[in-house]
This record gives structure tokens, C-alpha cells and sequence, in this order.
């Protein structure tokens, strides 16, 4: 078969010793800056990339991918163990993971992460090296109200990711959304919210936003309620390990958000973001025993983590094929690709074969060299943990400072993590979840860029989002997924009317 | 007027506010059509729909219980938002190692019993591993000590 | 493979770098400056496209100069926050402000009050690249030169769209239109990228967008370039003709360039400006600026000061004519 033999090419210049060594260098470096508390990966790429300068093109990028993989996998585990978000998607492994580590399942949650993304990774590699460019095809379908479609879809999703009322989870989406519109309307051009701070001219940047709500008010919530003293911390194999109904629970949920993660990866517009979140929603929605969740239930961490890494694998063929980066890891790597004189797109699978089916072999390569230097360090990264915690936290503040500072040096980035601490702070104690609202941040500009852009070309006619095939079925899904999300309300307030009487 | 969930009653004077503000700081962007939204248009349909939702959670924070607000201490929040804004004013000027000792000084304070002879020496070392890995080896744009 | 192995200390990485180019860049070592490292400051977030530039010139001119050469992201309003860092930073050459030279001469207009004028508070050191922004059609459009789109825009009499991504999209556009005499509403795009789809499907008439997507997605046959904006055809592209060869008389050019603070000596932006030289010169910079779609461009110091007050000068036009608003 054709698919074999072109990553039989991939493997043949992957594999070469050098090229190894750099993706095993790659993915350590890449481990260890992102699991630095508030480093995400784009940081962690921006930071890493000019040490790939001087190789040659293949190596480079073979190094970037592992960079890439370690950063992300860094970023989970800071999620996990400290609920310490460094990207939009580990909000959501921050919501079961962080919960499992505070059942004493901080290994657990970590193998299963490690594991899901490693298997989501092996089919990612097989989905781009069969179906790239077939699916790059459909992904170019998706016009402006699609999108829109798509992002509202999203933003329903988000509901389900607060545990609590309904209501103050769509307050919540909404809140963000608002957040999401500050600073410059591309459209006229005016700037919008930015009570006449420049600094906001741009946008409220998501780092300081994420950290402040998460981390921080984290660090705020352990200290006003310590929590209990953890029994020593054991680092047996089996107590890190998980166990076996939690390898039963998280086999299908892994399945299911690679599946989720792959498709929603190939979307040139922002689909890989709402992977983890599509997965998250999902596995809650599914799930027979509801209450797990928001307590470390393990298919919530297993489905997203999934899902996250085979989107990130499939968005690199928007970006393969088309020469689109669909996200801002992706315009970093084409950025990179640029430098070493490649320009991306569909010619580079018919003038470089070796680079590119290279390339989709180190991801793979990347990918299992992740479990085989991670699995052993969960013990360390659990150990962590048994650091007293008044030493701990006031590192992890310093990471995250640094963190904000390495992406602007600007004094204002500080004022707005403050700003956003007091808000979390604030939520924390009115009992409102800040995961809907995260969502809500990152959808909002692009739900109301595609919403003004559809009315303008349709002249005003809202039909054009019921005459396109594509954004009539999102719709639907949409209208669904409402559906889903209210009807159990309805009989859970008549549960409580029966039994208050 | 009985408040029997303080915590719904707070969220929904929240949203309530927070829409409010929303409006009247948005007031002055053209609302424009739907054929040609301004930029106030978006803005203030989500402005409406959060005082709409803050009104219902407030509503029905008077007839359903819940749980009360939890005690808020000044504390830890107080010496956490300060150790933060320590850095951000100082590393610009007395460079990562002494804006990296004030920040966990400070923060190390958030609680009461305070070692302070353990906490100088933790900081000092966080400072070095900090200036090690950032400035030397990631070439991150910090000054180490005072200025350049 | 090159025999040099990476090691995470950037330092030691640069220094065997420039031993390995065996770069000449002697002369520079025996004065004061370059002595110690220097600071590119970048007015967009790390990682981002643009940041990638900074940090190209910014590995290079480590090697030429000896000296390690950091980036300083500093995103926010537009650029105007790293102007004005940079115009207040110590006038002695160890802070570089890599930025478009365009944005920083619009951005006099773009605001009602601009926080410097950056005629006065900046001082221009060498250019970098000439790129024009592109009109762009569907590759299946029928559509095949600027005479024809004009056309087509008169028989929909005012129905029709267009894609722009950045002011500088935009204000090609409308100039265009105004001089053409038709007429077509905006369509306001963040990225190139995020346009695609719109104008490959037909749902826009024609797009006016940045040079590095609108070469790359013409590469790959998705697009058809109908003209650059630039008064002249470019050389890294002859094929596409101006505006001004079918009579409509646009002469809009981007262009990159490297600032320091005005009061900076005269012989340290004299070496500053010899080091970019050596860069820009190596062909491996030609090919890298070449995909993002510009030609090399060096000039003196003075003349990157009297481009951009001409660009100054050019951009109050423009935002009076486009009717862009003013924040």
C-alpha cells in the first residue's frame, strides 16, 4: 500500500541516529521548560526555537515537533499536579486531573495521560499519512458561517464544562466572550472596552488571564483551607500506576476523543482548540455515573488528553498541505519551516518526500520517545508533590511570573494577572466555575468575526446559515446538544419539587 | 427580603454589574444593523443576556437555598497580589535575582508561621536555579542584577 | 549535518556559529561597540510570524556582531508601546527596534494621539525588505486582470465584497476603488489564512492581502495575483504587474526597517548599519525574505529617515481617503 510505503520513507530519514538524538533532545527540553508552572508550549516553542536554528531542515523540525509534544506534555502535568493551565486545552485536564491528584492519583492521572496521548499519537501519525490530503480537501468546505456554526456549537459545549447551575455556567460564556471582544474590532478598526488603557489594545492576553484565574487563586484557595495532610506519598510502581477499572474506564473515552480530537485537528480555523473541550463534553454527557465528575473522574482526563494530542498531530496538515497554520503553534513551526528555506504546502509532499513523510514519522517518533522518558519520571513529578508546600507554592508564583514575563516584558501583563486573581478569587467564592468562561474568551472574537462577516456577504439574509449543508448540520447538532443540556435540568427541578413536598 | 442562597444572590449581582458596566462603557459603539453590525452591536446583545441571567439568578437566590459565601481571608490573597506586583515593578529595574527573592519573600508571607532563615535560603536558591535556566541558558530578556 | 552539536547555552551555540561562518567580523571587536549584548525589541508576542523575522536577524547579526542578540517581545497598541520603549531607551545602540517601517509611519495617523513622533524619537539605521500587498482572485475566478475586475465590479453596481487582512489591506482597496470609480463593501479578516476559504469559494469578489499568503497560497494554485501595489514590479516576483500598468495610479509600498533612539551616536549607527548590511547581503537572507514575500532592500541611515517621513506623510492621505476611524 501506498500509505505504508511513504512512511516506510518517513521512518527511513527519521530514524537516522542524528535525527533520533534531536528528537530525543527535543522532547526532553521541551518536557522540562513546559512542565515549568505558566510555560504552555507557546512560550516553550518561542523560547527553544533558536537552538534548532543551525540544523538542517529535517533535524530542525524533527527537533521542533519534540519540543512541541514535551511542551504540551509538560503542561499537562502542571495542570495535573498543580492546576496550573499553560494552554487553552489543559484548562480542561485541570478540572478531572487536578482532582485525581488530590485523591492521592497524581501518577495515575499522569500515566493516563502520558498513555492516551501516546495512543491518540499513533493514530494521528497513520490519519495524516492516509487521509491528509483527502480531509484537507473537506476542511477548505468551511466558509464563514460554518465557522460561526461551529464556534456556537462550541460555546454550548462549554455549559456542560461547570458542574454546577446551568445558568451561572452560561453567565459565565457569556462573561467571557464579552472579555474576548476588549481591544481592537478588526472591522472599523476602533478599539473597543480598553478604558483607554494601550495596553489593551490588542486584547487581554490569555496567559495572565488563565494564570490569574487557575494557578493562582489555587495557590489563594489552598491557603486559606490547607488542605488535609496528604498520607506520605508512596512511590511504589503500583500505587502510581492505575489501576485496573481505571484503565476499563479511560480505554473508550481515549478512543472517543481521538476520534473527536483527529477531526476537529483538520479544521484550518481554530477546531483544534475545541477538541479537548468537545472530548470533555462527551465523556460527561455519556458517562453513567455523572457524580464522578468534578471529582476526578479518569475518562476526564483520558478523552481530552486524547483528543488534544491527536488534534495537534492533525493540525499539522492544514498546515502540510495547504500551507495553513491553523493555530499559533502552527505559525510558529511555518515560521520555522520558512527560515530553513521550505516554503509549506502541498508541494512540499511531491519535492521533499523524505521531509515531509519524515516529518509525520518523528511525530510518531516524538510521541513514543514522550512515554518512554515520561513514564519513568511520574514518580519524580509525583515526589514533587511531597515538597512542603509552603516552599512549593511560592516557586510555582515565581514560574508564573516568569512565565507571563518571557511572552511581554511589559509591567502591565502583572496588573492584569492581579486584576484576574481578584476576579477568580471573587468567582471562587460565589460558587461560579471559571473553565465555561475560559472558552467563552477564546471563542468569542472568532464567533463574531465569522457572525459579521456571514451577514455582510449574505447582504443581511440570515438563511445563509440554513442554506449551507455544513452550518445547517452544526446547527442542528447545536440545537441537540441544547436539548441535552436542558431536559435533565427540567427533571432534576422536578425531582426536587417531588421531594420538597 | 430573605437572602436564602448568599452565594447565587452575590453571582447574580455579579453578572448584573458586570453587564451593566458592559453596557454603559460600550454605549458609545455604533449598534449598527445586522446587514452591517457595528461594533457595539455583539457587545451589547451578550451585555443584555448576562443582566437578563443575572436577574433570574438573583430572583431565584430568594426562594431556593444554597450555600452561604465562604469567610474571605485578607491574608493570603492580600501578600499573594503582592509579591506579583513586586516583580512586575522591579525586574525592569534591580534585575531577576532580587525581584525573584522579594516575589517568594512575600509570597512566603501569605501564611503565619513564617520560617524566616529557611525561606531566605529557599529564595536565594530559586533565584540562582531562575537566573540560571532563564537568562544564561534560554537567553530570556531579564536583567540578572540591577539594570543591564 | 553540520558538525556543531546544539547545547542548550545559547552563548557558547552563537559563538561556534560565528566561528564556524568564519564571518568577518573583526572590525567590529576592536572599538567599544558592540561590547556587550544587545536587545531587538519586537512589537509582536513571541512566536508569533513576524516574531520569526526578528529572530532570524536576530541569530544573524549575533553572529556578525559576536555578541549575543536578544528578542524582547513587546506586543500592544498597534506597535506603538515598543516605539515608545525604544525611543526611551538609553540612546547607545544595544536596543534595536526591528519593526515595519510602514506600521510605525501609519500608526502617526492610525491615532488620534500618538504617544511619540516617531520622526523625532527614532532614528533610522537600514532598511530590511520592500513587500507591497496584493490583489487577489480565486485561481478558478474568470476573472484575469485588474481591467476585468473593475468591470465586473461596475455590473454589480456596489453588491460586491472584498477581503482585506490589516490597514494596510485595506487601504490598498480603497484606494483602488476610489480611483477606479466602483465600489465594494469590506470584509474584515484577521489573517490571510482565515480569508481562504471565502475567496476560494467564490463568496468575495477579490481580496487585497499580504504578500507572505498571497504568494504561498498562489504557489500552491489556489490564488491568482492580479497586481502588487508597489509603483514597480517586484523582483522577486516580475510576473505580476503593478496597479499603476493599468492606469490606476497606486504607489503603496511596505517596507521593514531597523530603529534606535534618536539621540544614538552617528558611528555606532553607522557599525549597526554595516552589520545588517552583511546580513542582508548573504544570499541565505535573500532567499529567506524572498518567501516572505519582499525584495532585500538596504539603504543609509538617512535615507530610512526620509522613508519614513515620507510614509508618514503618504499614510494621512490615505487614512483620509479610505475613511479609516481614528482611536
Amino acid at each position: 500500500m501506498e500509505v505504508f510505503e511513504h512512511l516506510a520513507t518517513g521512518f527511513m530519514a527519521a530514524g537516522s541516529l542524528e535525527n533520533l538524538l534531536f528528537c530525543l533532545i527535543g522532547t526532553v527540553l521541551g518536557t522540562l521548560i513546559g512542565v515549568l508552572p505558566g510555560i504552555g508550549p507557546i512560550p516553550a516553542l518561542a523560547i527553544l526555537l533558536p537552538i534548532t536554528f543551525g540544523l538542517d531542515p529535517l533535524s530542525s523540525l524533527i527537533m521542533l515537533a519534540g519540543i512541541y509534544y514535551g511542551a504540551q506534555y509538560g503542561g499537562s502535568t502542571t495542570s495535573i499536579l498543580v492546576n496550573m493551565p499553560g494552554e487553552a486545552s489543559s484548562v480542561v485536564t485541570c478540572i478531572e486531573g487536578h482532582q485525581m491528584a488530590r485523591r492521592g492519583r497524581a501518577g495515575a492521572a499522569l500515566a493516563i495521560a502520558a498513555l492516551g496521548s501516546f495512543f491518540a499519537g499513533c493514530v494521528g501519525t497513520v490519519f495524516i499519512a492516509a487521509f491528509g490530503p483527502p480531509l484537507s480537501a473537506i476542511a477548505q468546505q468551511f466558509n464563514s458561517p460554518d465557522y460561526f456554526a461551529l464556534m456556537l456549537l462550541g460555546l454550548v459545549m462549554a455549559i456542560v464544562l461547570a458542574h454546577g447551575s446551568v445558568l451561572k455556567a452560561v453567565a459565565m460564556v457569556l462573561m467571557g466572550l464579552l472579555l474576548g471582544l476588549v481591544g481592537t474590532d478588526i472591522n472599523t478598526g476602533l478599539t473597543r472596552y480598553t478604558f483607554g488603557l494601550s495596553g489593551l489594545w490588542e486584547g487581554i492576553d490569555f496567559l495572565p488571564l488563565v494564570l490569574g484565574l487557575f494557578g493562582i487563586v489555587e495557590i489563594i484557595r489552598n491557603l486559606e483551607n490547607p488542605p488535609p495532610p496528604r498520607e506520605t506519598i508512596s512511590t511504589r510502581l503500583r500505587d502510581l500506576w492505575p489501576n485496573k477499572q481505571e484503565i476499563r474506564d479511560s480505554i473508550p473515552a481515549a478512543l472517543r476523543g481521538t476520534g473527536l480530537g483527529s477531526i476537529l485537528g483538520i479544521l484550518p480555523g481554530g477546531g483544534a482548540v475545541l477538541a479537548s473541550f468537545a472530548s470533555y463534553t462527551l465523556e460527561k454527557k455519556i458517562t453513567k455515573t455523572p457524580r464522578k465528575f468534578g471529582n476526578g473522574a479518569v475518562e476526564g482526563v483520558a478523552g481530552p488528553e486524547a483528543a488534544n494530542n491527536a488534534a495537534a498531530q492533525t493540525s499539522f496538515i492544514p498546515l502540510l498541505t495547504l500551507g495553513i497554520p491553523s493555530n499559533p503553534i502552527m505559525a510558529i513551526m511555518m515560521g520555522a519551516m520558512i527560515i530553513q528555506g521550505i516554503q509549506p504546502g502541498a508541494a512540499v509532499m511531491t519535492t521533499r518526500p523524505d521531509l515531509f513523510w519524515g516529518m509525520v514519522a518523528s511525530m510518531w517518533i516524538g510521541n513514543l520517545m514522550l512515554v518512554i522518558i515520561n513514564l519513568p519520571m511520574i514518580g519524580i513529578w509525583v515526589k514533587l508533590l511531597s515538597v512542603p508546600y509552603r516552599l512549593l507554592y511560592p516557586a510555582i508564583l515565581l514560574f508564573c511570573a516568569i512565565g507571563v514575563y518571557s511572552t511581554s516584558t511589559e509591567p502591565f501583563m502583572m496588573v492584569l494577572m492581579i486584576v484576574f486573581t481578584i476576579f477568580g478569587y471573587i468567582l471562587h467564592k460565589l460558587g461560579c466555575e471559571p473553565a465555561p468562561m475560559v472558552l467563552g474568551f477564546i471563542l468569542g472574537p472568532l464567533m463574531e468575526e465569522n457572525l459579521r462577516r456571514s451577514l455582510v456577504i449574505s447582504r443581511g439574509d440570515p438563511m445563509i446559515f440554513i442554506d449551507r449543508p455544513i452550518s445547517a448540520t452544526l446547527l442542528v447538532a447545536t440545537l441537540l446538544m441544547i436539548g441535552l443540556i436542558v431536559l435533565p435540568q427540567f427533571r432534576k427541578t422536578r425531582e426536587e419539587a417531588f421531594q420538597e413536598e | 427580603m430573605v437572602i436564602k442562597s448568599p452565594q447565587d444572590f452575590g453571582a447574580g449581582i455579579l453578572f448584573i454589574l458586570f453587564g451593566a458596566i458592559g453596557l454603559y462603557v460600550g454605549s458609545d459603539l455604533t449598534f449598527g444593523s445586522a446587514r452591517n453590525m457595528g461594533p457595539g452591536y455583539f457587545p451589547m446583545i451578550i451585555c443584555g443576556l448576562i443582566i437578563l441571567i443575572g436577574l433570574i439568578v438573583t430572583a431565584k437566590s430568594l426562594s431556593l437555598e444554597g450555600p452561604a459565601i465562604e469567610r474571605i481571608q485578607f491574608r493570603p490573597i492580600l501578600f499573594i497580589l503582592l509579591a506579583i506586583a513586586a516583580f512586575g515593578i522591579f525586574i525592569a529595574q534591580i534585575g531577576a535575582i532580587i525581584s525573584s527573592i522579594l516575589l517568594i519573600l512575600f509570597a512566603a508571607y501569605a501564611r503565619r508561621e513564617v520560617n524566616f532563615v529557611e525561606t531566605i535560603v529557599f529564595a536565594v536558591c530559586t533565584a540562582a536555579f531562575v537566573v540560571i535556566i532563564f537568562v544564561y541558558a534560554l537567553g530570556q530578556p531579564m536583567p540578572v542584577w540591577w539594570g543591564r | 549535518m553540520t558538525a556543531q552539536f546544539p547545547k542548550l547555552t545559547r552563548r557558547t551555540f552563537v559563538a561556534a556559529a560565528a566561528t564556524a561562518a568564519a564571518l568577518p567580523g573583526a572590525a567590529f571587536a576592536q572599538s567599544g561597540y558592540p561590547g556587550d549584548t544587545i536587545t531587538f525589541v519586537c512589537a509582536f508576542p513571541a512566536g508569533s510570524g513576524a516574531d520569526v523575522l526578528v529572530r532570524y536577524f536576530s541569530e544573524k547579526v549575533a553572529a556578525v556582531a559576536k555578541q549575543t542578540v536578544i528578542v524582547e517581545n513587546k506586543p500592544g497598541a498597534n506597535g506603538n508601546i515598543a516605539a515608545e520603549y525604544v525611543s526611551r531607551a538609553k540612546p547607545d545602540g544595544y536596543t534595536v527596534y526591528v519593526h515595519s517601517g510602514t506600521s510605525t509611519a501609519a500608526n502617526m495617523s492610525l491615532f488620534k494621539k500618538p504617544p511619540i513622533d516617531v520622526t523625532k524619537a527614532l532614528r533610522g539605521v537600514q532598511f530590511i525588505n520592500k513587500q507591497p500587498f496584493m490583489i487577489a482572485v480565486a485561481a478558478d475566478s474568470p476573472i484575469k486582470d485588474v481591467n476585468e475586475l473593475t468591470q465586473h465590479l461596475k455590473a454589480k453596481g456596489g453588491e460586491a465584497t472584498y477581503g482585506s487582512t490589516a490597514t494596510s489591506g485595506k487601504v490598498l482597496a480603497e484606494v483602488y476603488l476610489q480611483l477606479a470609480g466602483v465600489s465594494a463593501t469590506e470584509v474584515a479578516y484577521k489573517t490571510g489564512p482565515d480569508s481562504l476559504n471565502d475567496i476560494v469559494s467564490g463568496q468575495l469578489d477579490f481580496a487585497a492581502l499580504d504578500p507572505v499568503f498571497a504568494l504561498s497560497q498562489q504557489r500552491e494554485g489556489r490564488l491568482r495575483l492580479l497586481a502588487v501595489g508597489s509603483p514597480e514590479r517586484m523582483k522577486s516576483t516580475p510576473d505580476i504587474p503593478a496597479l499603476k500598468e493599468y492606469g490606476v495610479n497606486v504607489d503603496q509600498l511596505g517596507w521593514w526597517g531597523v530603529f534606535v533612539p534618536a539621540k544614538t551616536p552617528d558611528d555606532i549607527v553607522m557599525k549597526l548599519n554595516a552589520m545588517f548590511q552583511e546580513v542582508l547581503d548573504n544570499p541565505e537572507t535573500e532567499a529567506f525574505l524572498n518567501k516572505f514575500g519582499g525584495d532585500v532592500y538596504t539603504g543609509t541611515p538617512k535615507e530610512v529617515d526620509e522613508l519614513l517621513s515620507k510614509t508618514v506623510e503618504e499614510w494621512r492621505g490615505y487614512v483620509a481617503q479610505a475613511k479609516i476611524p481614528q482611536n
